[in-house]
């Protein structure tokens, strides 16, 4: 059964026609075309596909399209603003905190989430913040690194 | 020698930027128009013949494009044993066997379609354990293999009896690893697209384009011309990507020629985790002759690899870890009997160390074994064997840079091992070991080659384009390569755009496998970016009326040595070459063959890579007897890499090393049931380590300037991933006072062990 | 309300949504089928958490974790059910699921029950014929069998104010330190009073097909001076009440060892 919704996604109304059954992360991918939010293992236990409703980190498999409506959801495409990489963005650059690179939407996603809630957090409050979100290739010390490095340089 | 302005340095990654912004394309991320999404069914029954297949319903379903079964595949391919058809006709031999494939509008259609197709299997008797599979009278998996013994790869070097009679003690010790699986987080996909012309293009997450190119080509009997493989980035390769050796991959070409619509195949997660190889089961035998003052006198390594249904890269596992033994300690009598064994279970294939971590694990466990038992101290007794920098080893490998020593004595200082040892804490433990591995290898009987190759066009405006046979899986290869180009031409890394993975436009190489990016990748650019930076030296010569010898490139400047007021850039140099009368583009191209040697086909001996790099780990740990809970406090890891192209690069790739090699040694497993289904392919019970599962590291970076890779790179990343769960038991044991080597070891196999002791 | 009277004409064939991260992981892996799934998101007024020093909590069914990690009065007043929020799941779980739907899917592995089930909680139920109020411990009745009747809902959760000096501990015995099921899983509260034991509560899941009360252990310890040997004791008594079994994640032999070790420790670390 399918039924008429908007989403509000980086400040832009989608209009959809979706069925009640499909997961927010299968809108994006499929039907509209984002693909920087990642399907790493669709089942709520690897935090790739971390998007944010009201500021918010959640897992976009386990989250209903349906229920995205009326809420503000950010994805990883409207983190850098006008051509500049986000505060974040640039401290997992310079930071070494990007390898295969298949988990850091996720992981910035979650990051800007979590500095937004606690601007100065300590490195065990950071790392406990990305729990939710695996990574096969970095064992996590550059982007703890980046996320602290990031926490000086964020403003908003 | 020359300052150097970009190796050596932190370099951001070149593709960091499009990673952080989600712009970056993986091959899941590849849609072309008009595409339809395949399903494979496969056997719910380890061992059966196919009696019967009945498609038709499926075929009538309104939205299925096309359904094919192996009567529609009959390629044969594999890596070296060539034993596997995409879709099986006769019979089934694991738990998951492909028989048939559908192509439909949707993935919902074509699950249905599946449940659609009818299979009649006559059930065989199965075997799931390879001693069994190895004895007589044991159901045999594929025809005409004896024993169900697929490969047999042997080294017999010196005399080892003679050796084990000289020796003050001989020990044997039986040690099992399990299989894990790659968990790489991009699944694996593939799109086939076929056009009017009779060519496919063919969009993998595949880590040597080239070498899918060849199989594909081969399997289908259609020339490489007619075949195009496009990788983009790929989300973690870690050996699950090496060449084009899928059913899914065939599945999804096919289906695509009959339905005149590309077709895209996926695996769920849950596929993605046995459909998609793991690293082999071993049962290994160590037989070790020490002296009375822990020189070892010899070694005999027997290994059963528990293979799986079919070879993949099973029969190379199988033999690396035996090549690698006689590689890290002085001894010169060694013997490896390796038997790569058929089983009815999902096969293994090739995964961060090729068999090196299994075998390496048996080796130093039995030699931290072999340090308790004489009162010897593990860090000596590793010091007294070690390998050292001109040995010409029993493997038959000349080791022209080793760092061995260093890497141990790294290790320990950092760890405190002198002070700690001589000052114990009760619960408390030290564990050290150590292993060596390849840069590229020559280890594949008759494939007398190891290159790579690299193609340059400097263009008008002073950048540059740069392919490379070398696919960035994450391990940062275009970054080092970029900066290894830079360096050679004086041209700044931002200038320089790095591509891989079109084998339409990219040269030909192995890829991304054993650890050669950097260093035989490395070497490819340095020689086509020294002819490029030649030709561009020429032309300003040219047109400064300077010799060549007396000219200089630095920041795209090309100045007079000895009078560095008088310059031109390389943009002016460009344009200046071109857009005159014959006048030539700047352009360059190498193809480079490491120096190594095929081994000799008795012995096993031979100098099969241009270089050995070396590492060592130390760990200590703190274990609670009321819980059995291990609890690390900190691995230290350090590697002989030759030369950090890149530092921040090399330590991130350790630090995930480590994570890896933690998750083999505490809580990863791959759990089979008694037919081999898996029981725990999801993350939740499949425990890759979290952030805070992570224990401090201390990555070292020790550098040896081997005297033939690019600024004296070696290869770094699978060695990276030996030698933390043989640190780790060594140290569980020190806390303990028992050897707990059963893999992963977690606190119930502690606590229950601690009890079993005390009651005794 | 509207969702019972979905629920009652649906029967078997409905489930409830509320955060969702448990039940749609089942609906991906086709452990059910249902017709329809109603969406507690849609009503109103669920989601809030109140306290009152006179009543103690009410926690609305669409509470999630993370509300309950933010609210004052948790982290003043319920410090066990605070941890057992820290140690469920992630962050982006914590941000969608629900106490709730926590104790209706009745996993014996789940973190809520335990602190519930040592602050006496309370579930209130709303059917289509009315309502109920049943303690805690009753809602469980099995692995994934909840005490909800046909059209029955969970609307709220109440804890009454736990009494005056009692100190506790949580343990999530776990194999990794996040995203994980209990291997074992305690929660303990304590109060004592010239060195001897007042209120003994310990509660136990992972061990047995619901989270229980180990009464037994209790009684040994209640009035008692607290000893070390005793406090062993009860550790004992506690784990001769589980009935564990052998899974993935442990053996039922460890599982009992663990019992015996953990709440041991609990009850020491609480006493400290």
């Amino acid at each position: 059964m399918k039924r008429e919704i908007t989403l509000t996604i980086n400040g832009e109304a989608y209009k959809l026609e979706v069925e009640n059954r499909r997961t927010l992360l299968d809108v994006l991918r499929e039907d509209l075309r984002l693909l920087g939010t990642k399907k790493m293992c669709d089942m709520g236990e690897c935090g790739s596909c971390t998007v944010l409703l009201d500021g918010k980190a959640v897992n976009a498999c386990l989250t209903l399209a349906v229920d995205a409506r009326g809420k503000k959801i950010e994805t990883i495409e409207g983190v850098a603003r006008g051509g500049e990489l986000h505060p974040i963005q640039k401290a997992f650059v310079d930071k070494g905190a990007v390898q295969c690179g298949f988990c850091s939407p996720g992981m910035i996603m979650t990051t800007k989430a979590f500095l937004q809630k606690n601007p100065r957090p300590t490195e065990e409050e950071a790392k406990t913040a990305i729990a939710g979100n695996l990574c096969r290739c970095t064992g996590y010390v550059r982007i703890v690194d980046a996320i602290l490095s990031a926490a000086d340089s964020v403003k908003e | 020698m020359k300052e150097l302005d970009f190796v050596g340095k932190d370099v951001p990654r070149v593709d960091a930027e499009v990673k952080v912004t989600g712009e970056a394309i993986f091959s899941v991320d590849v849609t072309v128009p008009n595409m339809l999404w395949g399903r494979m069914l496969r056997s719910p029954l380890p061992h059966a013949r196919i009696l019967n297949i009945d498609t038709s319903r499926a075929e009538r379903m309104p939205g299925v494009k096309a359904v094919i079964t192996g009567q529609e595949t009959p390629f044969v391919f594999g890596v070296s044993h060539m034993d596997q058809t995409p879709l099986q006709t006769e019979k089934v031999r694991y738990v998951g066997d492909p028989v048939a494939a559908v192509a439909a509008v949707d993935v919902d259609t074509a699950l249905e379609a599946l449940e659609r197709i009818k299979v009649d299997y006559e059930p065989l008797p199965a075997v799931f354990d390879p001693e069994e599979a190895m004895q007589e009278g044991a159901p045999i998996i594929h025809e005409g293999i004896k024993n169900n013994i697929a490969a047999n790869p042997r080294y017999n070097i010196g005399d080892v009896d003679r050796a084990f009679k000289e020796a003050d003690h001989v020990f044997e010790d039986r040690i099992e690893t399990q299989r894990v699986a790659h968990v790489c987080p991009e699944p694996h996909n593939c799109t086939a697209v076929w056009d009017a012309s009779g060519k496919l293009t063919f969009y993998y997450c595949s880590q040597m384009p080239s070498v899918s190119r060849i199989q594909i080509s081969k399997a289908l009997g259609i020339p490489e011309s007619k075949v195009r493989v496009i990788t983009n980035h790929v989300g973690g390769g870690f050996g699950s990507r090496a060449t084009s050796k899928f059913p899914m991959d065939f599945a999804a070409i096919v289906l695509a020629r009959k339905s005149g619509r590309p077709v895209r195949i996926e695996y769920t997660r849950d596929e993605e985790f046995i459909f998609s190889t793991f690293r082999h089961k071993f049962i290994m035998t160590v037989k070790t002759g020490v002296k009375k003052d822990g020189t070892i006198t010899g070694r005999h390594i027997t290994n059963i690899c528990d293979n799986g249904a079919y070879c993949d890269y099973g029969p190379v596992v199988t033999n690396v870890g035996g090549a690698m033994q006689g590689t890290l300690y002085r001894f010169m009598d060694y013997r490896y009997d390796g038997y790569t064994v058929y089983t009815n279970l999902p096969y293994g294939g090739a995964m961060r160390g090729i068999g090196n971590p299994q075998v390496h694990y048996a080796g130093e466990t039995q030699l931290n074994m072999i340090a308790e038992r004489l009162g010897m101290d593990p860090l000596e007794i590793r010091l007294k064997n070690a390998v050292r920098t001109g040995d010409e080893t029993a493997s038959g490998a000349i080791l022209k840079s080793c760092g061995l020593a260093e890497c141990l004595e790294k290790v320990a200082e950092k760890i405190g091992w002198k002070e700690k040892r001589a000052n114990p804490k009760p619960n408390r433990g030290l564990g050290i070991a150590c292993g060596v591995h390849f840069t590229g290898v020559r280890l594949s009987p008759g494939i007398d080659a190891d290159f790579a190759g690299a193609t340059m066009t400097v263009n008008d405006d002073g950048s540059v384009n740069l392919a490379t046979s070398c696919v960035d899986i994450g391990s940062g290869s275009s970054t080092a390569l970029t900066q290894i180009a830079a360096e050679v031409l004086g041209i700044e890394v931002q200038k320089i755009n790095t591509i891989f993975g079109d084998t339409e436009t990219c040269p030909m190489g192995w890829g991304s496998r054993a650890s050669r990016n950097t260093a035989v990748g490395g070497m490819a650019i340095q020689k086509a970016a020294e002819d490029a930076r030649k030709q561009i030296l020429e032309a300003a010569g040219v047109k400064m009326e300077v010799h060549p010898d007396d000219l200089e490139i630095r920041n795209s400047t090309v100045f007079v040595k000895s009078a560095p007021g008088k310059s031109m850039s390389v943009a002016d140099v460009v344009r200046f070459n071109r857009y005159r009368k014959d006048g030539q583009a700047i352009m360059a191209k190498s193809h480079w063959d490491a120096p190594s040697q095929l081994a000799d086909p008795v012995t096993g001996r031979g100098n099969f890579s241009m270089a050995f790099s070396f590492g060592a780990k130390a760990i200590e740990v703190e274990v609670d007897p009321g819980t059995g809970q291990i609890h690390v406090l900190e691995v230290a890891a350090s590697q002989d890499l030759g030369k950090a192209i890149n530092p921040l690069g090399a330590i991130g790739q350790i630090e995930g090393a480590v994570h890896m090699g933690l998750g083999f040694a505490m809580s990863e497993e791959i759990a089979l049931d008694d037919v081999g289904r898996m029981k725990n392919n999801y993350l939740l019970d499949y425990r890759v380590l979290t952030s805070l599962d992570m224990p401090p590291v201390s990555p070292i970076l020790i550098e040896t300037n081997d005297p033939i890779g690019p600024y004296g790179a070696k290869g770094l990343g699978e060695m990276a991933t030996i030698g933390t769960p043989d640190a780790l038991v060594a140290a569980v044991a020190e806390a303990t006072g028992l050897f707990i080597t059963d893999l992963p070891i977690t606190p119930e196999k502690v606590l229950l062990a601690l009890k079993r002791k005390k009651s005794k | 309300m509207d969702a019972c009277k979905l629920l009652t004409k649906y029967g078997s064939k409905a489930r409830i949504l509320a955060g969702g991260t448990d039940l749609l992981v089942e609906l991906k892996r086709g452990w059910h089928k249902p017709a329809a799934l109603i969406n507690l998101k849609t009503v109103k007024g669920l989601d809030k958490i109140s306290f009152t020093k006179k009543e103690g909590l009410r926690i609305g069914a669409m509470v999630t974790w993370a509300q309950l990690l933010d609210s004052k009065p948790v982290a003043g007043h319920y410090p066990l059910l605070r941890m057992a929020a820290e140690h469920l799941g992630s962050m982006q779980i914590r941000n969608t699921a629900t106490l709730a739907g926590n104790i209706t899917q009745a996993s014996p592995a789940a973190n809520g029950p335990l602190p519930l089930l040592v602050y006496d909680a309370r579930c209130v139920i709303k059917g289509t014929n009315g309502g109920r109020t049943i303690p805690a411990e009753k809602m469980f009745r099995g692995v994934r069998k909840n005490a909800l009747r046909k059209g029955e809902v969970l609307t709220e959760i109440r804890i009454p104010v736990p009494p005056a000096g009692v100190k506790g501990t949580y343990y999530k015995f776990a194999l990794r330190r996040a995203m994980d099921l209990a291997v074992v899983g305690l929660c303990v509260l304590v109060k004592t009073g010239g060195g001897n034991f007042h209120e003994v509560r310990i509660a136990l899941g992972s061990v047995a097909p619901k989270p229980f009360r180990a009464r037994n252990a209790e009684k040994l310890l209640k009035g008692k001076k607290t000893e070390d040997a005793l406090i062993r004791k009860a550790g004992e008594a506690a784990a001769a009440q589980c009935a564990p079994i052998t899974d993935l994640r442990a053996s039922k032999e460890y599982r009992i060892e663990l019992v015996k070790e953990l709440v041991y420790k609990g009850i020491k670390e609480s006493l400290a």
